[in-house]
């Protein structure tokens, strides 16, 4: 995995070769859609799940390894569900709908993740308008996770070296208070790279590449696939 | 006289505090020179580094090239003298390397394909394969990641190298291979290290501080056999003597 935070699956499938910039049209009009379908009755909500599988299937992504990501959001999602279901019936439906749809949006982005690197997506969200300031940080968040995990793991490590014996608990206790000083450590290294950054001639915005053409196939694809999931929920609305 | 790559007159350096750092250093070094800056732990190596890009502010004049550091002249200064920090991990701050490498030209408006061309060439010369580009900082060894940050500093082209203690975090084939490298680059170097072994595969002089004053400015062999000396300036000489 190239990053911490990533969630990309390596693989050699045709989704995985696709233009990301292809890829988040898709994923657009996906999210797009599942916000426009209702949720009763489930069959087209059913159809966009359907047509979510397939992506992953083309992506080639682990079934196993889908469903264990899916199963952490699942517990995010199924609490306000849960809580729904003492209402009444209109706050059943809401609570339907919201499962419904934050389950749809959460996998379209897994299979997103899963089969583009972040550091792609962050690269593309650079060049949009609105969104590039959340791209450069997206590509600091990345990088500082790395660091940051890294410094956890030796913070653990040296924990458990001096007190084997040490319980859970009390290494928890040293992990936070070792955090102020990961934060101390945190901020002198920001110096140091906010001057390797101005010594490479940083201004004010990160340099970037010019992003080379996106091909007209690529564009079509992913162009497909976002006007199949609104074309269902056109579909459904207009009955 | 050729123009120097490097003339330092003067500089000293107080901290915060006005505890002195660096105290009336004077030196030169001439296109294509490679010197050691040696001296023990805290002798201020760094700070005079730091204060050559003009990140720390000093007193004096320091001159890269003809052009005299100022606060209109530190952009042009920094494109002519090239830094590799102590911790390379700091250098490399972007998700992959290829960014860290491309992040000089594309600042500087270099085209986005030279860009990419020029970090291959540097990536190259530093002696890692091109795929290095693609991967994240973390994923490489101490080695690589020193060689990365280097390349990222290469890219730039610049007229003179300062190099922090390179050899940190090095072991004896990485300390070889990263001099087999910088006995290759055509530009002027400063390298400060307290690894003498490494300073003498590298460097003809030797420049030693100590406490934050220039106490010698000698030719390393000159220095490497004055074993009285090597005491006085708190540094041991190399286990081995002979050039290997």
């Amino acid at each position: 995995m190239p990053h911490h935070l990533d969630l990309y699956v390596k693989r050699e499938s045709a989704l995985h070769r696709l233009d990301p910039r292809a890829k988040m049209l898709a994923a657009m009009g996906f999210v797009a859609a599942v916000l426009l379908v209702p949720t009763r009755p489930a069959w087209p909500t059913g159809a966009l799940l359907l047509l979510l599988i397939g992506a992953a299937v083309l992506a080639r992504l682990p079934a196993r390894l889908v469903c264990r990501r899916m199963l952490s959001l699942v517990v995010v999602i199924g609490m306000p569900f849960l809580l729904s279901r003492l209402g009444g019936e209109a706050t059943r439906a809401a609570g339907e709908q919201f499962a419904a749809r934050s389950l749809l949006v959460a996998a379209a982005f897994l299979v997103l993740l899963a089969s583009t690197r972040a550091v792609v997506l962050l690269e593309v969200a650079e060049h949009l308008p609105l969104v590039s300031v959340f791209g450069q940080l997206g590509e600091f968040i990345l990088r500082g996770a790395d660091l940051l995990t890294e410094e956890v793991v030796r913070t653990n490590r040296a924990w458990v070296l001096r007190a084997p014996s040490a319980t859970l608990k009390v290494r928890l206790t040293g992990l936070t208070q070792a955090s102020m000083s990961l934060l101390a450590r945190a901020a002198a290294r920001s110096e140091r790279v906010g001057a390797a950054m101005v010594l490479r001639g940083f201004q004010s915005k990160l340099p970037m590449a010019t992003p080379t053409p996106l091909s007209w196939s690529h564009l079509l694809a992913g162009l497909l696939f976002a006007l199949i999931s609104l074309g269902l929920a056109g579909v459904v609305r207009w009955r | 006289m050729a123009l120097a790559a490097l003339e330092v007159t003067s500089l000293s350096y107080c901290y915060g505090q006005g505890a002195s750092a660096l105290h009336d250093i004077s030196f030169r070094l001439a296109p294509g020179d490679r010197v050691a800056l040696l001296g023990p732990n805290g002798a201020g190596k760094s700070t005079l580094l730091w204060c050559l890009v003009g990140v720390l502010r000093a007193q004096g004049t320091i001159v890269v090239d003809g052009t005299v550091l100022g606060p209109g002249t530190a952009a042009e200064i920094r494109a002519k003298l090239g830094l590799a920090f102590a911790e390379p991990e700091d250098q490399l701050f972007m998700p992959t390397v290829r960014r860290d490498v491309t992040f000089g030209p594309l600042a500087a408006g270099v085209g986005s394909e030279e860009a990419s061309r020029a970090a291959e060439e540097a990536i190259g010369s530093v002696g890692l394969p091109a795929e290095t580009l693609e991967r994240a900082a973390y994923e490489l060894s101490s080695g690589e990641r020193r060689r990365a940050a280097l390349a990222s500093i290469l890219v730039m082209d610049p007229l003179l190298l300062a190099l922090d203690e390179p050899t940190n975090s090095l072991d004896a084939r990485g300390r070889a291979s990263l001099a087999g490298i910088l006995l290759q680059l055509p530009c002027a170097q400063l390298v400060a290290t307290h690894d003498l072994e490494f300073a003498r595969a590298l460097c003809a002089r030797a420049l030693v501080l100590v406490d934050g004053e220039l106490v010698a400015d000698t030719p390393m062999d000159a220095l490497l056999s004055d074993t009285n000396g090597l005491q006085r300036y708190g540094l041991t000489a190399p286990l081995r003597t002979d050039d290997g």
